[in-house]
């Protein structure tokens, strides 16, 4: 394709653009299982936990985008070397390049489970990974304005049946599955709240879209505008997974809110099987995160490493990640994995970037302006 | 479409030279039309709106043109290729409109252009779109001037080409090629919304429905609900072939009766297929060859894409329903939802003249959803910053930013 004017013309993106990347980026397959986790540290006030933890997010996210505002052409490998002197930017840099690869590695794994227990029992497991893969070697390879465009196209695929089935679930709410509320006092919503944050992965390319908007200040908004329809849309699985299917059950259940769906009906309505409505969601929400994460794991690699041949970092990266895949020995390993992976989320989207913000404060470290 | 014509007498038009490369502004030189004869024929049916058509002679459709846009910002820029055809070749712009970046683009691809011949604007087409291996057109094709003179305003670029009846408009996006003049002529702009939301809907079922129908139908049917599953089951019974090879042979067969019509003499053409049509499937549900589930689904099909405007771009979403089967066939409602990604991903890096191929949807800019997606209610054009890029058009006329 010619691209000569191609970066001359619209590789901006408009800060309005965030909502749509924030939320497409986050939500992924952790949206569908999370009423598990948090239901498992904090029972029925589990609903409580995801608001106190979307408080917490709203916050990170403004320390996010006042960190990206202060270096507005910048991401966070180019002025984390200004801020926290060249060696500790490596560290800085390796411990991400390993988050993501590890993310990339169990959101490959949890799409072939889910590949070989919903939809191709029969089919080797490493046909639609290499599919999986190579189109998000292709997307990636065009870099994060693609990725974007991409983004906001799925977007209506990704949300709209997840509203309906809100919509639907909503009525057979079972409000007395919600009292008493902290029954067991405040520390286990608490927990609830530290593993809901956890699950959020991916707010953290806040860091790295910066350079690629026309305004990084006027990006505040629809950041926090994302964040919070991401934290509804928690809140909401969260309250259908509890009064719904109850307490007990959530916990039992590898994926609640997939099983929830058996639960809706809708009288007059030709459509009984609602786990139609969840298919395309689940797939597009989990094609869109493993994207995304290729990329800034890949043109991370780039940036610090100072590879010429983009695409052959890009192929090996996501090669390594489906490869790693087959070394994860059944489902209750990679959920462990899963499990820590949401620990070092806390790192990724809230210690680093946060003592990166003071430090760059404190040094009055701001990206050089002529 | 056909247009005769013969002249009768020339263009006046003296300073008119045609010298490789050459440009001027044109707007108010040509002074008469020349006199030609023409009989139309529409390709496209419209219920409102001017029928006037561009001929196959480009100093009358350049007249066309100045005459219904006599503005002294309207530019003119020739060109002559083809080492043996000599071809006349001219652009058409608003100077204070156009993006100088993409114009300037259009001009460096056409200089460049190195053939024998050119038959037709397509050689043109191909020659300067920024992807040739892409199924989509990305450049728009109009015998209206009407369509021109609109395209103009909006800051695009018209390439006129002598002997095609056919101007290139460019930068063109999908919504582009999926707008027909009847949208700005009707009256009611919520009526037009409602038709071009209804056309979106057209390419989408026209793109994927025959595969999904294959995916749900044979790898998941556990996904539909129990009545209609029950009911396309009974209609399989004893039938000799399965869903996916009774899908492609009907497509295929719908493809046939396509081409029949499109080839043969008008009238004859349209009996031909209409009575094919009616045999084959008659016969076919009578022997029990295929199901009726599946002539629905052909015919829903065909319907939509029949909704397309742009012959081009209709042959490529023809093209795309084939590859998203095979895709379905193959690994089921995972195998569609990669078809459906795949051609996601390709429209997003898609991009014409610099300009993304899906916006103003992808990248969002609602200020360009009045005259794209939907039609605003104003006496005037919307306002549409597709070609008017977010960022960098100083930059574009060699100007720093502010």
């Amino acid at each position: 394709m010619n691209d000569k004017i191609k970066d001359a013309v619209s590789d901006k993106l408009d800060p309005r653009t965030v909502i749509v990347v924030l939320i497409v980026a986050i939500v992924e397959f952790e949206l569908f299982s999370l009423s598990r986790g948090v239901v498992l540290a904090a029972g029925r006030d589990a609903w409580l936990s995801v608001l106190l933890g979307s408080l917490l997010l709203s916050f990170t996210t403004y320390l996010l985008v006042s960190l990206a505002a202060r270096f507005p052409r910048e991401n966070l490998f180019q002025y984390s070397g200004k801020v926290w002197g060249k060696p500790l930017s490596y560290v800085i840099a390796i411990s991400y390049f390993i988050f993501w690869a590890g993310y990339l590695t169990i959101m490959f794994k949890n799409s072939m489970e889910a590949n070989r227990v919903f939809f191709l029992n029969k089919t080797p497991v490493i046909i639609p990974l290499i599919l999986m893969a190579i189109g998000a070697v292709w997307l990636v390879s065009y870099g994060l304005p693609a990725i974007t465009r991409f983004f906001q196209l799925m977007f209506p695929f990704l949300i709209l049946p997840i509203l309906l089935i809100q919509i639907l679930s909503i009525k057979n709410v079972k409000i007395d599955s919600f009292f008493p509320i902290m029954a067991n006092g405040f520390l286990p919503v608490l927990k609830g709240a530290f593993v809901y944050f956890g699950v959020i992965q991916s707010l953290e390319v806040l860091l790295f879209l910066s350079p690629f908007l026309t305004d990084v200040k006027k990006s505040l908004k629809p950041s926090l505008i994302g964040i919070n329809i991401v934290n509804l849309i928690a809140l909401s699985q969260v309250v259908t997974a509890v009064g719904i299917l109850g307490v007990k059950s959530t916990k039992e259940l590898i994926w609640p809110n997939a099983s929830m769906l058996g639960y809706l009906e809708v009288p007059g309505l030709p459509i009984e099987r609602f786990g139609m409505l969840l298919t395309l969601p689940w797939l597009v929400a989990v094609f869109t995160t493993i994207c995304l994460v290729l990329y800034l794991l890949s043109y991370g690699i780039i940036q610090v490493f100072n590879f010429r041949n983009k695409k052959a970092v890009i192929y090996i990266a996501s090669g390594i990640s489906v490869l790693a895949t087959f070394f994860i020995p059944n489902f209750a390993w990679s959920m462990e994995i899963r499990n820590i992976i949401n620990v070092l989320t806390w790192g990724a989207i809230f210690i680093i970037p946060v003592l990166t913000l003071i430090v760059a404060i404190l040094r009055g470290k701001v990206e050089y302006q002529p | 479409m056909f247009i005769t014509f013969r002249f009768l007498n020339k263009s006046r038009n003296k300073k008119h030279s045609w010298n490789s490369p050459q440009s001027g502004v044109l707007a108010g030189q040509t002074k008469q039309p020349p006199v030609v004869e023409i009989t139309p024929h529409y390709s496209r049916q419209i219920a409102r709106g001017p029928k006037n058509l561009f001929a196959e002679n480009i100093n009358y459709n350049i007249f066309m043109l100045s005459s219904r846009l006599p503005d002294p910002n309207l530019a003119f820029e020739h060109y002559e290729l083809g080492s043996r055809s000599h071809r006349k070749v001219a652009i058409a712009y608003l100077k204070d409109v156009a993006n100088p970046g993409i114009v300037s683009e259009i001009k460096d691809r056409i200089e460049s252009i190195k053939a024998e011949t050119i038959l037709d604007s397509s050689y043109v087409e191909r020659n300067i779109e920024d992807s040739n291996l892409s199924p989509f057109p990305q450049l728009e094709k109009t015998s209206r001037p009407d369509v021109t003179e609109s395209a103009l305003s909006q800051g695009r670029i018209a390439v006129f080409v002598d002997k095609s009846p056919d101007v290139l408009l460019a930068p063109a996006t999908l919504f582009d090629l999926l707008d027909t003049p009847d949208d700005a002529y009707r009256r009611w702009f919520l009526a037009s919304s409602f038709y071009r939301i209804a056309r979106l809907i057209m390419v989408l079922i026209a793109a994927f429905l025959p595969g999904f129908y294959i995916a749900l139908t044979s790898f998941s049917p556990e996904l539909i609900p129990t009545n209609m599953a029950f009911l396309i089951a009974s209609s399989w019974e004893n039938l000799p072939l399965p869903v996916y090879l009774e899908a492609f042979v009907m497509m295929g067969v719908a493809e046939a009766i396509r081409m029949v019509m499109l080839r043969m003499p008008s009238g004859m053409g349209q009996t031909i297929a209409l009575f094919t049509g009616l045999t084959l499937v008659g016969a076919g549900l009578y022997a029990r060859l295929f199901g009726a589930p599946i002539v629905i689904i052909v015919t829903l099909t065909v319907l939509a894409s029949m909704a397309i405007p742009d012959f081009d771009l209709r042959s490529s979403i023809r093209m795309v329903q084939f590859s998203v089967m095979v895709m379905a066939s193959v690994l089921g409602i995972f195998g569609f939802g990669m078809a459906f990604f795949y051609l996601g991903i390709h429209m997003a890096i898609l991009k014409s003249f610099g300009i993304p191929y899906l916006a103003p949807v992808a990248p969002v800019e609602p200020s360009g959803w009045g005259h794209t997606v939907l039609r605003k209610n104003t006496v005037d054009m919307p306002e549409d910053e597709t070609y008017q890029p977010l960022a960098n058009s100083n930059e574009l006329r060699g100007e720093p930013n502010e």
